[in-house]
């Protein structure tokens, strides 16, 4: 009777201990509400002023908003950079009517990691890798990492690999409206992809970060760059960014750029591309200019003036010509007295 | 009236940059009159009539950027944002270079 016992014990113990060890797979609903506390959560809202100029319009400012990961004490933040500037970073060509076109640049003129109180950290593009998709951010003044709030995420635990259809939990943050909220849902590894590189096709939004059901970090949300390089069509307002050109989202794993994180980590402030501290933020649209179009010398290119006219300029790269002339004073000024300066000829006429 | 009054405001207080006034078509006395009540703070130029064929100029405001070597760095017809922007660029480069030979 007794040895029945303790056999009993013996055989309850055995299942308890083989239970633990062979756990079934992964809660993912619990993973993911354990995820969206502070101490556990690296998803922070990021914003950005990008300034476009059209050759012959004028510029505008528009405000970008995405999510990045946080990667390091130092409030390091990775994003997407195609969602950083979905107006495009190559200045490009589109054709805005029959046979004329227009030079679009874009400039981003401040970035910064938004708080959830409206507060914002100004930042800086520390590193940026346009294969990949990313941009690394870093808050200007070191000592602002703090009042991020945020852990960063735990990459030295990352699962660097998933499986066709394995359930994931993608953590995001939503807008100003929501009071910039953490966000979290579910989604399934919809292709695994190797070219251009190992990643995992996901239905996610470019910056989101992106867990495994057991709650480690698998990567983050980028746009897969357009394989046949096209970058020229659409609409002068974002038609040649990946994103608007229909690119797929996709998870890159995080050992995919653990390098870079590490590099970005090294490079000293300001020696990045430096944001001029938010001064588009306050600047209101300007009215779109347009050129007079008087022609000089009786000569018009009709069915395309305005590339004409730009066609007959002088070259850039070629020697400008000298010239002596007298100013309003009745002073010389030869163009050679300002070597070692930059010039800016205005040809203007009041007319 | 001329575009680089956008520019001068930016660029007028840095002895790196030097903005001229090309004036075309204008009698002199009449402009000259014309540009000191606008007081834009920059010098404008008699006669830059006979430098439009050589400079390809077709259009007006047209604005030429010229480097510190005297080559040609842009060219840009009415508006000149996308110039100013390359300017900026430029006056950037040249500090940071300024600031490693400093250093060495």
């Amino acid at each position: 009777m007794k040895k029945t016992k303790s056999f009993l014990v013996a055989i309850c113990l055995a299942v308890a201990t083989a239970s633990s060890t062979y756990a079934q797979a992964p809660d993912p609903i619990k993973s993911a509400k354990e995820l969206l506390t502070p101490s556990a959560n690296p998803v922070v809202n990021v914003g950005a002023i990008v300034q476009v100029d059209m050759d012959m319009m004028g510029s505008q400012d528009n405000e970008v908003k995405t999510v990045g990961m946080v990667v390091d004490p130092s409030g390091l933040t990775v994003v997407s950079r195609s969602a950083l500037n979905p107006h495009g970073y190559e200045p490009r060509t589109v054709e805005v009517g029959p046979g004329m076109e227009m030079t679009i640049e874009t400039e981003m003129t401040s970035v910064w990691l938004q708080l959830a109180d409206g507060k914002r950290i100004d930042a800086e593009v520390v590193l940026t890798d346009p294969d990949l998709d990313l941009s690394f951010l870093r808050p200007i003044k070191p000592e602002d990492a703090k009042k991020l709030g945020l852990t960063p995420a735990q990459l030295k635990a990352s699962a660097d690999t998933a499986s066709l259809l394995d359930t994931t939990i993608v953590l995001s943050r939503l807008g100003k409206d929501a009071g910039w909220a953490p966000a979290v849902r579910l989604e399934r590894i919809a292709a695994v992809l190797e070219t251009p590189w190992r990643s995992y096709a996901i239905n996610a939004k470019p910056g989101e970060t992106v867990f495994t059901a057991a709650g480690r970090v698998l990567g983050i949300v980028v746009v897969l760059p357009p394989s046949d390089g096209s970058k020229s069509q659409g609409s002068p307002m974002g038609g040649g960014a990946p994103m608007m050109a229909g690119g797929s989202t996709v998870v890159l794993p995080v050992s995919q750029f653990r390098g870079l994180i590490d590099q970005a980590k090294s490079k000293p402030s300001g020696e990045g591309k430096r944001m001029p501290k938010s001064k588009g933020a306050a600047k209101s649209k300007e009215t779109v200019e347009r050129i007079s179009g008087a022609t000089v010398g009786g000569s018009s290119a009709a069915s395309n003036p305005l590339k004409g006219m730009l066609d007959k300029m002088i070259k850039p790269g070629t020697d400008a010509p000298t010239f002596s002339l007298l100013d309003e004073d009745g002073k010389q000024h030869s163009l050679g007295d300002y070597r070692g300066k930059y010039v800016l000829l205005d040809w203007w006429g009041i007319w | 009236m001329p575009q680089v009054q956008v520019l001068h405001q930016e660029f007028t207080d840095n002895p790196n940059v030097v903005i001229l006034a090309m004036n075309v078509g204008d009698e002199n006395e009449k402009m000259a009159t014309w540009w000191k009540q606008k007081k834009y703070g920059f010098r404008t130029l008699n006669d830059a009539d006979k430098m439009v064929e050589i400079y390809g100029i077709k259009a007006f405001p047209s604005t030429v950027l010229i480097g510190p070597d005297g080559k040609v760095i842009k060219t840009s017809i009415g508006s000149a944002h996308t110039l100013k922007r390359t300017l900026n660029k430029e006056l950037e480069k040249t500090a940071r270079e300024k600031r490693s030979v400093d250093r060495k």
